[in-house]
């Protein structure tokens, strides 16, 4: 489960294992390419950005500044995507673009969303401190390689004259030691070289990347926890729908048809057992009827189709052996997940109340808030309630959580016992 | 009576035609969808409609909306809802039509044959006939009101079974109390809602229905 989600292109993997093979490896020298134009990159935007961003600033005042300002926002978002298009062509490291698609509308709708975007100050920074990042590669990777040729390269130095190359060798056996010496030190180099460039990745990955696979993986684990319980409930429902309508109406249609074949038997012979047996069968019959009603209802309410949850939850109410009082400030019809997560949420909670809680009233209220549904149901019970594994609240709560919802229970010990659901409505 | 009939189901259709033909009425029409029913009803002009809540092409409440838009074309038709389901919030849209000469039940009251053709005939006089079902739900819905806590069991109960649509006699026979008792009872309850004690049963229901629909 961990690995849904393995990132598809990962830069290409070298073999770390063998040095010299790794020397002459063209990553090592891709990636010290990539290093140069790094330096150059870096110094151009940090000359480019600081002119453009202290020239807009200071004329801010004036209406050249606000234009400048904005131009020079699209010319760094644009440079940030030429750097990981850099990434992405000479490294194989893919940098997913962070931008979410720009609304229709006006120059001014555009910069908005911009602006409010994080992203893109994440662009600017790292736009500023490639520079730094540049120059501080470049002289590590310049002057680590020079020290290793001087190294590898003193016995001939040695042998042309007799000068040194920076170190002071006086015999030509310590000159080959200083190149022995040089071998490793040679070898350690794409390593250095590498090292840095991925460790320049990682921070591009940060800033310039969005966050969006470790959010979907995230989100694919909890969906695919959340799919199975939803799976594994459903289940249960229907056993539950199966068992309800063989003990009950079943076995009632049985013995109501028992009843009815008696009765006409005993039609002509004596006919008034018969005329208790329809009686019997009379009462078996209408009993059938209200348990498949009441099964039947359970499974969907018709009211919650045709008229909402508004409607529903005051028949919920309606229904109730206590007396609920029902607030609600519903825009119009929710989505059908919705509104039928809710219904049962609100039923089960109103069932217990019922039941258990010892309460003389309950209140429901229900209210969208920037696109959540809110619902509480409060009652004056002795509280003390605890959701058990089995229980039918915690069945619920998967089902809300099989919509990106929440299911609270408060209930200390003394009351008020306190049920709230949010729901995610868009 | 001249009886017109909506159900999709044929079984309970026939059913229906039977048990009214058995009681010796006539069905002047029997149908199958909401607009037929609004049809039948504007040429048959019957005496009360028997109407099914679901019926294609929705199968949601395509019954009740037919008897309401009938109700626009012929006012006061007499017409008697049936339901699998009974919820205060249809018996509220039903009862803005004009709470006179309506019935909402749920169908398994057909099963109690005496009952039920009493409730059709109540209609089809121009009296209101609420299943005890919607009834317990208004009630319900309004027991927070201080003036219904201000009733007696006995007078809750009285009060419930006029909003049914029952007359005083019926009320003193499931309650085994005498028709006098009843009488009492009733100008009790709507001295203490604060109702206009009406005189005839039919402005008794509405009365009372008006109060519990708030």
């Amino acid at each position: 489960m961990a690995n849904v989600l393995e990132s598809s292109v990962s830069p290409r993997r070298i073999r770390w294992s063998n040095p010299l093979r790794l020397l002459f490896s063209s990553e090592t020298w891709r990636s010290f390419g990539f290093i140069l134009l790094t330096f150059i990159l870096g110094l151009f935007w940090f000359i480019v950005l600081v002119t453009l961003l202290s020239t807009g600033i200071a004329t801010v005042v004036t209406l050249v500044g606000i234009p400048l300002l904005a131009g020079t926002m699209l010319l760094w978002i644009w440079g940030a995507r030429v750097e990981r298009m850099r990434f992405n062509s000479m490294l194989g490291e893919r940098i997913m673009d962070p931008y979410a698609p720009l609304p229709d509308g006006g120059l001014w709708d555009k910069l908005k969303v911009r602006l409010r975007d994080q992203h893109v100050w994440l662009d600017l920074l790292y736009l500023f401190i490639l520079f730094p990042i540049g120059l501080i590669q470049f002289v590590i990777a310049i002057t680590w390689m020079s020290i290793a040729f001087s190294m590898i390269t003193a016995p001939s130095w040695f042998w042309v004259n007799e000068a040194s190359s920076g170190w002071t060798i006086n015999t030509l056996p310590e000159a080959i030691g200083v190149a022995m010496v040089g071998i490793p030190v040679l070898l350690a180099l794409p390593y250095i070289i590498i090292g840095m460039v991925r460790a320049h990745a990682w921070l591009a990955r940060h800033l310039l990347g969005s966050d969006i696979e470790s959010i979907l993986t995230e989100r694919v684990g909890q969906l695919t926890e959340s799919r199975s319980r939803a799976v594994s409930a459903s289940v249960d429902e229907l056993r539950r729908i199966e068992r309800d309508l063989h003990d009950g109406a079943q076995q009632r249609l049985v013995r109501l048809a028992m009843d009815l074949g008696m009765a006409k038997e005993k039609m002509d012979s004596d006919p008034e057992a018969a005329k208790v047996l329809v009686s019997d069968a009379h009462e078996e019959a209408k009993l059938a009827m209200r348990e498949i009603r009441d099964l039947v209802r359970g499974i969907h309410p018709a009211v919650l189709t045709d008229r909402g949850l508004d409607a529903a939850i005051s028949a919920l109410a309606g229904r109730t052996s206590i007396p609920v009082t029902v607030e609600t400030d519903l825009p119009g019809r929710l989505p059908d997940a919705i509104e039928s997560t809710a219904y049962f949420v609100v039923a089960e909670a109103l069932t217990n109340v019922a039941r258990h809680s010892g309460a003389t009233s309950a209140s429901v209220q229900a209210r969208v808030e920037n696109g959540v549904l809110l619902l509480d149901v409060v009652d004056n019970g002795r509280g003390g309630a605890i959701t058990t594994p089995s229980g039918g609240l915690t069945g619920l709560a998967d089902r809300v959580a099989g919509v990106d919802g929440m299911l609270t229970v408060e209930s200390p010990v003394g009351g008020p016992t306190r049920v709230h659901l949010e729901l995610p409505c868009a | 009576m001249r009886i017109v009939i909506a159900e999709d189901s044929v079984l309970l259709r026939e059913g229906l035609n039977r048990l009214v033909a058995d009681a010796g009425h006539d069905v002047v029409a029997s149908v199958a969808s909401g607009p037929e029913l609004v049809e039948a009803i504007d040429r048959e002009r019957p005496d009360v409609s028997i109407v099914d809540v679901r019926m294609p092409p929705t199968f949601r409440d395509e019954g009740l909306r037919a008897a309401i838009a009938a109700r626009d074309r012929v006012p006061l038709t007499p017409i008697l809802i049936l339901s699998q389901y009974v919820e205060e919030r249809y018996a509220g849209e039903l009862l803005e039509s004009g709470a006179a000469g309506v019935g909402y039940l749920l169908k398994d009251r057909v099963a109690d044959v005496s009952e039920f053709m009493m409730a059709l005939r109540q209609v089809a006089a121009g009296g209101t006939v609420l299943d005890p079902e919607v009834v317990a739900q208004l009630v319900t819905r309004r027991r927070r009101d201080d003036r219904l806590a201000d009733l007696t069991p006995r007078e809750q109960e009285v009060l419930a079974l006029i909003a049914e649509g029952q007359s005083n006699t019926a009320i003193a026979d499931r309650l085994f109390i005498g028709e006098g008792t009843v009488e009492k009872h009733i100008s009790n309850i709507f001295s203490k809602l604060a109702l206009d004690d009406a005189v005839t049963q039919h402005r008794r229901v509405l009365a009372v229905l008006a109060y519990l629909r708030g």
